[in-house]
């Protein structure tokens, strides 16, 4: 993450920072999160879900590089007049270096597991899928760009843990080298997470922006965990692949 | 009394269908909440306003099964099944 200008720190108010507010409004709405995560680890039929559950991922992250691009142009177009743009053109400038290629990882992740690329690339996102990605689309161009830190920030802020890869290995059987997505994330998201937090903490938010970057966050919450009950509600018609071994 | 307690208060009165389409739609929330006893003033004023808009069970937010608003545990963080972007 590369440095960030200096700006004056909104004042915290007695709930706290704007980043402390976030996730307190993040929290409050990931019991459905939770619920599906647990319907998903618990599932007897995994290991067929767990290529499903990449599969949607890669239709989610594929969009990551060109939405935060959208945003970094409206940012940039704004940034004279406006300092929460100047300030997010850095943050996002940098971000999309560090987040380039990633789709590639998981594409990498399922031909390991036995997923042809083209039968992944050939599959029809879901519109919750749609819903997801394109509210951050109409947010970033019609409202304001920092929309989008609400959406990083429940990727980012609440990161798989490293233990729940490990025990992703051990229920489905698959050859760690077919989970390093999530490994890699793992390790890099915590980082990303607090520099979200840092950010969040440093911008002269009004509070229309604050309120701006909360509604993305709680709907993000509530689309992340339809998408991974579509995941799970798929399970009678998923097939578990044979994964390659080089 | 803190967010904590206003939370759970909260939890149970958005359970219920009617409470939900009380307290949904701007400036619903406050007054509704005041009728219930609830001391939002407990809560950051972003998080009303926006709890306001994605409250709507058309939302698939909440719903009056996953009416549960609480802060996460460590235990509940090493669970998640993310979609890290």
């Amino acid at each position: 993450m590369g440095e960030t200008r200096s700006l004056p720190k909104t004042p915290p108010s007695r709930f706290g920072s704007a980043s402390a507010c976030l996730h307190t409004a993040i929290e409050v709405m990931f019991q459905p999160f939770l619920d599906a995560s647990r319907r998903f680890l618990s599932h007897p039929k995994i290991a067929a879900l767990y290529p499903e559950y990449l599969i949607t991922l890669h239709c989610i992250v594929r969009s990551s590089v060109p939405l935060m691009e959208v945003a970094l142009d409206r940012a940039e177009s704004m940034a004279d007049s406006d300092p929460v743009a100047g300030e997010l053109t850095t943050y996002l400038a940098a971000h999309i270096e560090e987040e380039r290629g990633h789709d590639q990882w998981i594409l990498d992740d399922l031909e390991r597991l036995g997923v042809e690329r083209g039968d992944v690339l050939a599959r029809l996102p879901s519109p919750t899928v749609a819903a997801l990605v394109g509210s951050q689309y109409y947010w970033a161009l019609h409202c304001h760009p920092v929309a989008l830190l609400g959406y990083l920030m429940v990727s980012e802020g609440y990161p798989v843990a490293a233990s729940l890869v490990e025990e992703l290995v051990e229920r489905t059987g698959y050859p760690r080298d077919c989970f390093r997505m999530l490994a890699e994330h793992a390790e890099l998201d915590p980082h990303h997470g607090d520099e979200l937090d840092q950010l969040l903490d440093s911008l002269p938010l009004s509070e229309d922006l604050e309120s701006l970057v909360g509604l993305s966050a709680m709907s993000t919450v509530g689309f992340m965990a339809r998408c991974l009950e579509e995941v799970v509600d798929g399970a009678a018609t998923a097939l578990t692949p044979a994964p390659t071994h080089d | 009394m803190g967010v904590g307690d206003e939370l759970v208060k909260l939890s149970e009165f958005l359970k219920d269908p009617d409470n939900r389409a009380a307290f949904s739609g701007h400036g619903h929330a406050r007054p509704a909440m005041t009728a219930a006893g609830i001391d939002w003033s407990e809560f950051p004023p972003n998080f009303v306003d926006t709890l306001e808009k994605v409250l709507p069970d058309d939302m698939g937010i909440v719903s009056g099964v996953n009416v549960n608003l609480r802060r996460l545990t460590a235990a509940d963080k090493s669970k998640i099944v993310q979609f890290p972007v």
